[in-house]
């Protein structure tokens, strides 16, 4: 029995809830008016047809959510099995997992240790020369299921050991300052916060009320374009992708999504990201 | 240099000064008319805060000046500009770096910070 199947209901239903009310409702058809009542009906059953309707939504709208994404060069190989999880879905270009992990969440007024699961979908793309492993975030949902005081002290799996696991170390990561540069340069995007190595320093700049840095100090972007890029935020000028915002911290290879975007929003970015570079 | 030249005019204007010495007009060229807050106007005219406050405040009245609010997020950035504090959403967005990571966060306004800004005050025909 696979692990969606073997999942309770509850389980499944937090797997959906990591996906946003709209996409649910396109996923099944407004059974409710809320995220959790769509989610609830849609995790319900565990028949074949049931696990197939989840394992579409999972699949359909991933680049929905939120996610980190990690760039390997294509060498380092690309995973066909998870510890602790499922393969779900798999084509030519792609293998999506769903994992399975635990959160310990310590919560106040009572004081107290709890436990909790969720299934933790990751997806593994081969995109040109690169490999791509996007990991759906949801540390900070935990938290709040528990009111604002808790905080999660320690998780059974990490990023960083899902990545170790798979032979993806941080040393075979792309170097992606050229593609975001590239995307910068033809005004595709513009930074909102950018951190960026000088010499002898390392600098912000933090736009005011989302301004762009290149728009509105042509110096700084002129300096950020000769040097290192580091973790830094930046808005889709695209007014084809209104309000589309991500970060990237180029020289770790990494790009991030911290808000819900529409389907193949975040996709774009990513493909346009490695095109580039 | 034109710009600025009207905005130190307006300025002198406002609270009569005695002449500005090379130096002072060429910091003047750092402030942005579109933006700048009390403390530019202090250094610039080497007075003291309050006195910066007051000219500023007259200039509002005077109609030189515009006031502006900016809300500001938890880590000091700005999230967001308004003429006026009726003007503010009930919330903003802040995006913010915790433990390398960027993340987005909603906070209502009420419960942010907000600071004061000026404007060189622009005549729009209609």
């Amino acid at each position: 029995m696979s692990l969606l199947q073997s999942a309770t209901p509850d389980l499944r239903q937090k797997l959906l809830e990591l996906y946003q009310v709209a996409d649910l409702k396109r996923a099944f058809g407004t059974v409710g008016a809320t995220k959790e009542e769509i989610a609830a009906v849609a995790a319900a059953g565990n028949g074949v047809s049931d696990i197939a309707a989840v394992t579409r939504c999972v699949s359909d709208y991933f680049g929905c959510c939120k996610q980190h994404v990690y760039v390997f060069d294509r060498q380092a190989g690309s995973p066909t099995a998870i510890a602790s999880g499922d393969l779900i879905e798999s084509t030519p270009q792609s293998a999506l997992f769903i994992s399975t992990l635990d959160f310990q969440v310590i919560t106040q007024n009572p004081l107290s240790l709890k436990t909790a699961t969720y299934l933790w979908p990751i997806k593994v793309e081969t995109t040109g020369a690169c490999t791509v492993v996007r990991l759906v975030t949801l540390e900070r949902d935990v938290a709040a299921l528990y009111g604002d005081t808790a905080r999660v002290i320690a998780r059974s799996a990490t990023e960083d050991s899902i990545l170790d696991a798979w032979g993806l170390t941080s040393d075979l990561r792309i170097d992606l300052n050229k593609g975001v540069k590239a995307i910068w340069g033809s005004d595709w995007i513009d930074c909102v916060k950018g951190r960026y190595k000088k010499a002898f320093a390392l600098t912000l700049e933090s736009m005011d009320a989302g301004r762009g840095i290149k728009a509105y100090y042509k110096d700084t972007y002129d300096a950020m374009m000769l040097t290192e890029i580091k973790n830094s935020f930046f808005k889709l000028l695209d007014p084809a992708m209104p309000s589309v915002r991500f970060s990237s911290d180029p020289s770790e290879g990494k790009i991030g999504f911290q808000t819900y975007t529409r389907q193949g929003d975040s996709d774009a970015i990513i493909r346009r990201i490695i095109a580039e570079n | 240099m034109r710009l600025f030249e009207e905005l130190l005019r307006k300025i002198s204007d406002v609270f009569p000064n005695p002449s500005i010495p090379t130096q002072r007009l060429k910091l003047l060229s750092r402030l942005n008319p579109d933006k700048f807050y009390v403390e530019n106007v202090r250094s610039l005219l080497g007075v003291s805060t309050w006195q910066a406050r007051q000219i500023c405040e007259t200039a509002v009245r005077q109609r030189v000046f515009d006031r502006l609010i900016e809300v500001q997020c938890p880590d000091g950035s700005i999230a967001l500009e308004a003429d006026s504090e009726e003007a503010l959403p009930l919330t903003v967005e802040c995006a913010y770096e915790k433990d390398g990571e960027y993340e987005v966060e909603e906070f209502t306004t009420a419960s942010l910070k907000k600071g004061t800004f000026y404007r060189l005050h622009e005549e729009r025909v209609s």
